[in-house]
């Protein structure tokens, strides 16, 4: 019947001093499931919570964890499962989740009565912000959650995240900002060439980086879209790139150098990322790549030729975008550092990595407060993006370590690139 | 700033600290200048001094409420058993080696293996003229402590020598070496209350029971902390070939370790310790030891030292989240 750790049975004499004492003295002691099975309470509910007390204490024990996998019912069902009984019970395969109508199944290798697991489940499905119940089926559980409207918003602002979609728009804007600067000489054919072109090329990069990437086993990480998706995904985006760079490199080849400078730095992205460097390699491609080469292949050259504003043009796109990437890192940090994946933010000691963060953005805002000095510009908005800006540098400050309180700062850092993106395009205009 | 493990302890014992240094520095005098200046080095090399705020936020939770504590003996105490801790460090260096201890050279290193002997012998005897003033049984432990950290310190070497992954022999080496101090702190801060014997086993175990926690979260930052950020090198336990617990559980699931053991190689194992789920198993284990030492903390008389006693070991915990 299997083995459990010696910790369930010091708890339950903890709560239950009616109980048999544990025979061990280690909690990591290894003893029979069946002699815990026996001096566990008879009833199911007090087994139900005695479980779910469990839960409580082992959730006492990873705060950071649990408080990042708020929003999260997945992954959090992945870490029982994967991690949490199967070292209670010293067994790799002593539990798995699997999809069903309306939650999950989990199906528990016998021993312990499916209660008490059920209690344990839900414990921490609990602490993590979730609402969850686990019905008794046989030896399995099915186990329904219901996120609290918090929750809810954190974890719909992680999908737009895990699905890239902040990158698509964060691209389309810098190329928004690249067509500006040649606003009065350029076709709807053009418009419509580069910013497509753009997205496409973003969206594949996103599908050739999740392609490339070895499946992560560790259950903290998020799951990804399926390879045929992916595939259709790249390939699909690729050709449809390819075909707006055929028409713009056909009245401007130079697009041809930018969509290589592209392509090379999106092959290179993870390395780079695993090396610390993402949230530089995000800064250059929104800033510079995009913003230049938007305007270069409409035939804006002039801009390049003048290194001051065409360098100051691409500060804010580009330290706006880099700071988004951090604060994605430093959202993920805990669960990264599980994974073994090294950004720069795991990298940093947690200050640091705070301080870095509201340097890039305060460098994004600068930029844009000089070009506006110098280009003109509608000073409400540029008001307006300091306030964002200045919002989000104190959440991050405060509370980095609350996951909920990120999401929120990254929708107003996105807001922040946003109206920075529509500053430089309103000035231009 | 404060470091973060000081600022989980009340007010009213980091308060003590100033008088506690002040004492131990003067355990390091004596009437021979070279070996008061050799002493009192290792003495004034600082550390965050956990064993004596263990020490005395023990004797603040199992004082009885209402009455005001009297600090003078618990420091007494505290300094006894500080300087056991200095006294093993410095006859640590020697048998290490080693030739840096907290950021500045060791006692071995800048006066000698001769001087470091003294060094170490005298710190014992003051430790043990300390604590023949203090109660019985608060002798009994910081005697029981020093040999445990003998016998941990050969058994340390044994498995060492035999390449042993038992994990026996890893558990009881950490329980000699890295826990033993933390539970005689923790035994004798209770003891020094007068506390009731199931109080002074409760807070004995809670040290043992952190101490367990603190060596394992070490191993896992070992393998997956960053370098700039722990101030240590990675992969040093694999390199000297030590089986520490991500290594163990590796290998318990029947996964092998090269003979030879090359620095480069150890991005690739890393990864390995990864995907085995090796390493979440060590965050696993860490946390059964830090839920143990809450419970135990849980059944005490709710009070400020109390309180921090708990914070104490879930920060420990988020080291390695």
């Amino acid at each position: 019947m299997g083995q459990v750790r010696a910790i369930l049975w010091q708890h339950l004499h903890r709560v239950h001093p009616e109980a048999p004492p544990c025979p061990a003295t280690d909690p990591n002691d290894l003893l029979e499931a069946a002699d815990l099975a026996a001096a566990l309470p008879s009833d199911e509910n007090a087994q139900r919570q005695l479980g779910a007390e469990y839960a409580r204490l082992w959730a006492r024990t990873f705060k950071t964890l649990v408080r990042h996998l708020r929003g999260r019912p997945d992954q959090t069902l992945r870490v029982i499962t994967s991690d949490v009984l199967p070292y209670l019970r010293n067994d790799r395969l002593a539990a798995r989740a699997d999809r069903a109508e309306h939650g999950w199944r989990l199906v528990i290798d016998p021993g312990l009565p499916l209660a008490y697991v059920a209690g344990i489940t839900t414990g921490i499905l609990e602490a993590t912000g979730a609402r969850a119940t686990a019905t008794v089926d046989g030896q399995e559980l099915h186990v329904v959650v219901r996120l609290m409207p918090r929750e809810r918003i954190v974890a719909w602002v992680r999908a737009a995240a895990q699905l890239r979609l902040p990158l698509l728009v964060t691209s389309f804007l810098a190329a928004a900002v690249g067509l500006a600067v040649a606003h009065a000489d350029i076709s709807v054919w053009q418009i419509t060439a580069v910013l497509l072109g753009t997205l496409a090329a973003q969206s594949a990069a996103n599908a050739s980086h999740d392609l490339r990437r070895r499946p992560d086993p560790h259950p903290f990480h998020a799951q990804q879209l399926g390879r045929p998706w992916l595939w259709f995904q790249a390939t699909g985006s690729y050709g449809l790139a390819g075909l707006c760079l055929s028409y713009l490199a056909a009245r401007h080849p130079i697009a041809i150098v930018f969509a290589v400078v592209g392509v090379a730095i999106s092959a290179s992205y993870a390395a780079a990322r695993d090396r610390g460097l993402g949230p530089v390699v995000a800064g250059i491609t929104h800033g510079p790549l995009i913003v230049w080469g938007a305007a270069a292949a409409v035939g804006s050259s002039a801009l390049l030729a003048t290194p001051g504003p065409a360098m100051l043009l691409a500060v804010p796109t580009g330290a706006t975008a880099a700071a988004l990437v951090l604060l994605d890192d430093l959202s993920d940090r805990p669960l990264d550092e599980a994974a073994g994946r090294r950004t720069l933010v795991v990298r940093l000691a947690p200050d640091r990595s705070i301080r870095l963060f509201q340097t890039t953005l305060l460098t994004g805002w600068v930029g844009l407060a000089v070009w506006v000095a110098i280009a003109g510009g509608p000073l409400w908005l540029l008001a307006t993006t300091a306030l964002l800006a200045l919002t989000v540098g104190a959440i991050v400050g405060r509370h980095a370590d609350d996951p909920g309180r990120l999401s929120a700062a990254r929708l107003l850092l996105f807001s922040t690139y946003a109206l920075s993106a529509t500053t430089l395009i309103l000035s231009l205009a | 700033m404060t470091h973060p493990i000081i600022a989980v302890f009340p007010p009213a014992i980091t308060r003590l600290l100033p008088e506690l240094e002040r004492r131990l520095q003067a355990q390091g005098e004596s009437r021979e200048e070279r070996l008061q200046s050799w002493s009192q080095e290792p003495l004034a090399a600082g550390g965050k001094r956990i064993r004596p705020l263990l020490l005395l936020t023990s004797f603040a939770a199992s004082h009885p409420p209402g009455t005001e504590p009297d600090w003078n003996l618990a420091l007494d105490a505290a300094v006894a058993l500080e300087l056991v801790h200095t006294a093993s460090l410095v006859h640590d260096d020697i048998m290490d080696r080693a030739n840096e201890r907290r950021g500045r050279p060791s006692t071995y290193a800048a006066h000698g293996q001769y001087a470091a002997l003294l060094v170490g012998d005298y710190l014992f005897t003051q430790a043990f003229a300390l604590a023949a003033t203090l109660p019985k049984e608060a002798m009994e432990v910081t005697a029981d402590a020093c040999r445990r950290l003998c016998e941990g310190q050969l058994r340390e070497r044994r498995v060492q020598e035999t390449g042993s992954t038992a994990r026996t022999d890893y558990v009881a080496v950490i329980r000699d070496k890295t826990a033993v101090l933390l539970h005689a702190a923790c035994a004798i801060g209770a003891i020094m209350a007068a506390a009731t014997p199931a109080t002074v086993e409760r807070l004995s175990g809670y040290g043992t029971a952190i101490g367990h926690a603190f060596q394992v979260l070490d191993d896992v930052l070992d393998v997956s902390g960053d370098p700039q950020w722990t101030g240590k090198p990675a992969g040093t336990d694999y390199v000297a070939g030590t089986h520490s617990s991500p290594y163990l559980h590796f290998m318990e699931q029947g996964h092998t370790l090269p003979a030879q053991r090359d620095v480069a190689d150890f991005p690739k194992i890393r990864e390995q310790l990864f995907a085995s789920g090796a390493v979440a198993a060590s965050q696993m284990e860490a946390s059964t030891y830090t839920q143990d030492a809450l419970m135990r903390v849980d059944a005490l008389a709710p009070s400020e030292a109390a309180a921090a006693l708990a914070a104490l070991a879930e920060l420990l915990m988020e080291r390695a989240q």
